[in-house]
């Protein structure tokens, strides 16, 4: 006949299922918060790619209307067609790698559209066309309208980001395959240059 | 700073201001001696009545017919407070309709236009926008309308009330001003930003507004507001990391609670600091110094502080 449990086992009998039970518990929870940032990454993701289909839909004009005046630049123009047809390549949102490549594309693409509007300037026919007025107005409410998704999604990733690479978030994050998304970073050398007092006053 | 210290740009708003008051002198003083001529009349009026009120009771005593004296002195001073009430409407009237007549006045300095009566004033979009508390009575006044550095803006001077729990008296909810002006972002959606209640105080906002926060990435900002909206982009669009330092320099300027709504291309601001912001002139001022109506020149000239602040006048979609 065996002998009765003593009360130490008797406890732990208990203590061990409960602390089990309380540690999936808090992993289950963390696994439904990391799910739920995710979700809201890849929601601000598709604010992003709304915005930007709209800078999409105003290219052609722009570019139609300087062709007629901008003959100089045409490996400009060339380029931004070439840019616009990059950002337009479908991605998988769940492969951190292809949405940096687009984000990466849909900055050169607005570099490059910066240069155009800046080199617009030297053409006083072109800067004078009405159409083209319009259409940099339009552009900067695009380009407002894009800056708020990108910092939407920003704000967005870095909440993720902040449960996927800090411990326990960080393992359950490996088990579950989330992972870390790219920030949409502004990538514009000009406002990482220097400012001289010399190059202000010139 | 003293509140009633105008700041250097105040100062600059009311530049000419003395010398347009001088030019008004005929009709202030016009306005002046009447004002005093019937403020005379009451005070005439009143004392032979609370005279006469006070001694009928002791010439009828004694005599056949005639009340008895401890009925009497009741109803004479029952009749001596009613005259006093009555005096006391009538001059207040009087202080009223002069005061509405130099706000007129004073708002003309700025080119603006004025109502003393402001029920005309869209209410309805403050309360929809949820920018204001629950209240059961509004009073409104002095409307204010017209444009400020180009900015088209209509403003008025709102006090809301509400039953207290016992039902038995009214108690302030909102004191100050309300403010729609243009904006020159459209906003689609729906966005308010209102004073940050805390963590707890934020989430029955939250409840109360039906609507998910938009977390800002200015820190400063977000100890001192807190933003809810129908759309989270749109949010970031109308509140730039620069219209978040202006608000921030705004609320540092006009102290209370501050909250502020976008529909369409307008702002609504509601500012509750507890203060009526354009006070009637007092009964014994003299309408014809420039200095004793200051006061109410300043509150408008702060008007365009808030234009300025926010810098609604720029196209600038920054």
């Amino acid at each position: 006949m065996a002998a009765p449990p003593t009360g130490v086992s008797v406890s732990l009998i208990w203590i061990v299922p409960a602390v089990a039970a309380a540690a999936l518990l808090f992993a289950y929870g963390w696994y439904v918060s990391l799910i739920i940032r995710r979700n809201r990454a890849r929601e601000a993701l598709s604010s992003v790619d709304v915005q930007l289909r709209k800078r999409f839909d105003l290219i052609p004009n722009v570019l139609k209307l300087a062709q007629r005046y901008m003959d100089h630049e045409r490996g400009l123009l060339a380029e931004i067609t070439s840019l616009r047809n990059r950002v337009q390549e479908p991605y998988r949102r769940q492969n951190p790698s292809e949405v940096a490549a687009h984000l990466e594309a849909s900055r050169a693409l607005e570099a490059g559209l910066g240069r155009l509007f800046a080199l617009a300037e030297n053409y006083p026919d072109l800067k004078a066309e009405a159409a083209i007025v319009r259409a940099q107005a339009t552009y900067e409410e695009v380009e407002g309208h894009i800056s708020a998704a990108r910092r939407f999604y920003n704000s967005a990733v870095g909440d993720l980001n902040n449960a996927v690479e800090i411990f326990p978030g960080s393992v359950i994050a490996d088990w579950t395959g989330v992972r870390a998304m790219p920030f949409y970073e502004l990538d514009d050398p000009a406002i990482r240059q220097p400012v001289t007092a010399d190059a202000v006053l010139r | 700073m003293p509140e009633d210290v105008p700041t250097g740009r105040i100062a600059d708003r009311l530049a000419g201001f003395d010398d347009h008051w001088r030019a008004l002198q005929p009709k202030l003083r016009t306005l002046h001696s009447r004002r005093m001529t019937a403020l005379v009349a009451v005070e005439m009026i009143l004392a032979t009545g609370l005279a006469l009120t006070l001694a009928a009771p002791l010439m009828m005593e004694g005599r056949n017919g005639g009340l008895p004296l401890q009925l009497a002195i009741p109803l004479a001073i029952a009749a001596a407070a009613m005259l006093v009430a009555g005096g006391i409407y009538v001059a207040r009237r009087q202080a009223s309709a002069a005061g509405w007549r130099v706000k007129l006045m004073v708002v003309g300095f700025f080119g603006l236009g004025y109502r003393p009566d402001a029920s005309s004033f869209p209410l309805d979009s403050f309360t929809r926008s949820g920018l204001l508390p629950y209240h059961s009575q509004s009073r409104l006044e002095d409307l204010v309308y017209g444009e400020v550095a180009g900015v088209p803006l209509v403003f008025c001077d709102a006090s809301l009330r509400r039953w207290s729990g016992s039902k038995l008296l009214q108690v302030p909810v909102f004191r100050g001003p309300l403010l729609i002006s243009r904006y020159p972002k459209r906003a689609h959606g729906w966005t308010v930003v209102v004073p940050s209640g805390g963590p707890i105080g934020n989430f029955f906002e939250g409840v109360r507004l039906e609507s998910r926060r938009a977390r800002l990435e200015s820190p400063d900002f977000e100890r001192a507001f807190a933003v809810y909206t129908t759309d989270q982009v749109e949010a970031r669009y109308l509140l730039t990391p620069t219209m978040m330092e202006r608000l921030l320099a705004l609320k540092a300027r006009f102290p209370g609670d501050l909250s502020l709504a976008f529909e369409g291309h307008e702002l609504l601001l509601a500012l509750d600091d507890r203060r009526d912001w354009f006070p009637d002139p007092g009964l014994l001022q003299d309408l014809t110094d420039p200095a004793q109506v200051r006061v109410q020149a300043e509150e408008i000239a702060r008007l365009g502080e808030i234009v300025e602040i926010l810098k609604l006048n720029l196209e600038s979609r920054a």
